[in-house]
């Protein structure tokens, strides 16, 4: 039998026996602290319901709109034990979390098995032929490696995608053509570290060494 | 001692901090719930705002001045629990609200157990740069000049990143170098090496339990039974400020916006005080709240600046004190970060969007307003906040405005951050869309605690008894006290 955490033991027992254990758990809370302070439940209510009988029609959609937020504020409160067990830190593994359902990142499993090819520690300047969603996901990914991605190259991947991902903005203005590999090639070789090219096409695959 | 045990030591000197400097100032508000929530605030703001004054000042980051002033901390901590033992005034654990706000700050506390802050801004904000400072103690070593490996996010000053390295260093002592040995022995340790500094974890809890606690305060002032009293909690506070990372799974939210809506709650409940007339010590503390707002996230100029024009509105009695210590607070603040900034070679590179920023034209502006207000309302409706911030300013906003006093100046608030929020999202220069999606929930969360008190007193007012029939023989449910003075029922905002 899987022992388990303290953190799963409270979450399997308000998952399973969830409506049982609240309405047990609220039971015992206002039997023990009296939130009514002695006043019947049904003279609550009916005061409550006295006050909106006698309000203006405003007033009446004002009382009936906070009624409803109350009931959707109450629904996410109880519902917060369950989203905290599905929000369980799960880091994705390094290499699953970066292929996306979209297929945008496909080419990255490939960026990193080449770049683990590089000398230990050293820094790389890497060239994705194609749009990298943050401009710098492998830089995240990838940090002691120190990824690097020539500047222009990062804002261009980075507007680029904002372009795909969401409706058309008139304020965003006209985007360039990428910046070519050439580029990429001489901002590696000015910083005298190594070039790491992948892409969808396995040809654009390749590592350029740093001169010597 | 355990890092989990030796972080929940350091939160508590820490609120003995604020407690300790908030009673030196003579900063004493009429329960301990606001007394709480600001010390939280202010004991986070003072450590964070030391910490970068002496890095600024010195050159390095030393930890035995933090450690002294959260060692006094403690020991104020453990006193004044001891004297609130056998004092008359300590809690009755059997009032339901107390309760329930000890039990909401338990889930807070799971939250950040379960799923501590993690993802891109975990790493690429706040933990690569701890980690730096932790291992380097200053600006100047290899990681902070080099910005191919640390990206300054200049939006985001040093404030969160010196009090997680100051945590990760008394829960772990001095750490490795980040970017260890290469390879990395797993994909995991590879991610893990640049994640925030788990210690931070548990203390992280403590801002959305302050900004829970300052809340909770204004509740107490509202109702007075325990049901109308949990009933305007949980109406008032979305669970989306306290776990943005369970409901609408943003864990960027957990980073330096709920610590910001804290402050900038505590920067409100300054302003109530000082114009309730407790004082110009409460100037002092505003100024200080702003200070350390600028730290956590440039952000706060928004806040900040719709806080003062706000005040600049109020007619009843100069506001210009306030606005003054605003702006002096805001001054120290931005000059913190620039002076630090100016030892940080990459800084210029990070920050070269700025220029695009002033490429927005009125016709853009124009063309891009149905794309900005489309994309606002899905962005709403999408993470659920939507009926949320329909209620505030459907209801809050112009209850507050007719209400008068200090609840117009929370609509004023409200509705100036608003417009400089859309503001902002019309002038971007990223695409409108995405912008609105990373940043327009945290955004508005920033403005939690007015939000929570306009939409608190505009609840309390509608369904509080008719003066005709308050005669009601059921006693009081919803009924404002009217026998003591409230902090944000001033008599000199108020009239």
């Amino acid at each position: 039998m899987r022992i388990l955490s303290d953190g799963e033991v409270w979450f399997s027992l308000t998952r399973a026996q969830r409506p049982l254990v609240l309405a047990a758990l609220f039971g015992v809370i206002a039997w023990w602290t009296d939130p009514l302070r002695n006043r019947p439940l049904r003279s609550a209510v009916a005061s409550l319901w006295e006050r909106l009988v006698v309000a203006s029609a405003i007033r009446r959609l004002g009382m009936l709109l906070t009624g409803l937020l109350l009931v959707v504020q109450i629904t996410l409160w109880l519902a917060a034990p369950d989203g905290l067990r599905d929000a369980r830190r799960a880091e994705p593994e390094l290499l699953e979390g970066l292929v996306s359902d979209h297929g945008m990142h496909d080419h990255l499993p490939a960026l990193l098995a080449e770049i683990t090819t590089v000398g230990s520690g050293a820094p790389v300047v890497v060239y994705i032929d194609g749009v990298d969603s943050r401009g710098h996901v492998a830089s995240f990914y990838a940090f002691p490696r120190l990824l690097m991605m020539e500047p222009k190259r990062r804002v261009w991947t980075l507007r680029e995608a904002m372009r795909w991902d969401f409706e058309k903005d008139p304020g965003f203005g006209p985007l360039g053509p990428p910046p070519p590999r050439a580029s990429s090639l001489r901002y590696a070789a000015r910083r005298g570290v190594d070039h790491v090219a992948v892409g969808p096409d396995p040809n654009v695959s390749s590592r350029v060494r740093a001169a010597p | 001692m355990g890092g989990l045990a030796s972080a929940g030591l350091l939160g508590l000197g820490i609120v003995g901090v604020g407690a300790a400097g908030l009673g030196l100032l003579g900063c004493r508000t009429s329960s301990k719930f606001w007394q709480l929530g600001l010390a939280v605030g202010f004991g986070f703001s003072s450590i964070l705002l030391f910490s970068l004054l002496w890095l600024l000042v010195v050159g390095r980051l030393d930890w035995w001045p933090l450690l002294v002033l959260a060692f006094s901390g403690v020991a104020f901590a453990l006193a004044q629990l001891l004297r609130l033992r056998t004092s008359a005034a300590r809690p009755r654990w059997k009032d339901p609200f107390l309760l329930l706000v000890v039990l909401a700050a338990l889930l807070v506390v799971a939250g950040g157990y379960v799923d501590p802050f993690a993802g891109y801004d975990a790493k690429a904000i706040y933990g690569l740069k701890a980690k730096a400072l932790l291992h380097d103690r200053n600006l100047g070593g290899a990681l902070f000049q080099d910005p191919e490996v640390v990206h300054l996010h200049g939006d985001y000053p040093l404030g969160l990143s010196v009090l997680m390295a100051f945590s990760g260093w008394v829960a772990e002592g001095d750490p490795e170098d980040p970017r260890g040995e290469q390879p990395a022995a797993s994909a995991g340790e590879w991610v893990e090496r640049y994640d925030t500094i788990d210690p931070y974890g548990p203390l992280a809890a403590s801002w959305p339990i302050g900004l829970l606690l300052l809340v909770s305060a204004r509740v107490r002032e509202l109702a007075r039974n325990g049901a109308a009293r949990a009933g305007l909690l949980v109406l008032s506070l979305s669970p989306m400020v306290l776990f943005p990372w369970v409901f609408i799974g943003d864990a960027a939210l957990a980073g330096a916006d709920i610590p910001l809506a804290l402050v900038l709650g505590c920067c409100l409940v300054a302003v109530c005080a000082w114009l309730r007339g407790d004082g110009r010590q409460w100037l002092v503390v505003l100024a200080l709240f702003a200070a350390s707002a600028l730290t956590l996230k440039l952000d706060a100029v928004v806040g900040l600046g719709t806080l003062a024009i706000a005040l600049a509105t109020q007619q009843r009695r100069s506001t210009l004190p306030a606005i003054g210590a605003l702006a002096v607070g805001s001054a120290v603040g931005l000059g913190l970060w620039l002076g630090l900034r100016l030892q940080i070679v990459g800084a210029p590179y990070d920050e070269a969007y700025l220029d695009a920023l002033f490429s927005a034209t009125p016709m853009s502006v124009v063309e891009r307003l149905p794309l900005v207000l489309r994309a606002t309302g899905t962005m709403l409706l999408e993470r659920g906040v939507g009926l949320y911030w329909l209620a505030v300013f459907a209801l809050g906003v112009p209850l507050g405005w007719a209400r008068g006093g200090a609840s117009r100046f929370l609509a004023v608030w409200l509705v100036l951050f608003l417009f400089a929020c859309t503001f902002v999202f019309l002038v971007t220069p990223a695409h409108a869309g995405w912008q609105i999606s990373t940043s327009l929930t945290r955004l508005w969360c920033q403005v939690a605690v007015p939000a929570a008190f306009l939409l608190l007193s505009a609840t309390a007012d509608l369904w509080s008894e008719p003066e005709t029939g308050g005669a009601s023989a059921a006693g009081p449910s919803h009924r404002r006290p009217t026998s003591s003075r409230t902090l944000m029922s001033a008599p000199a905002v108020d009239g």
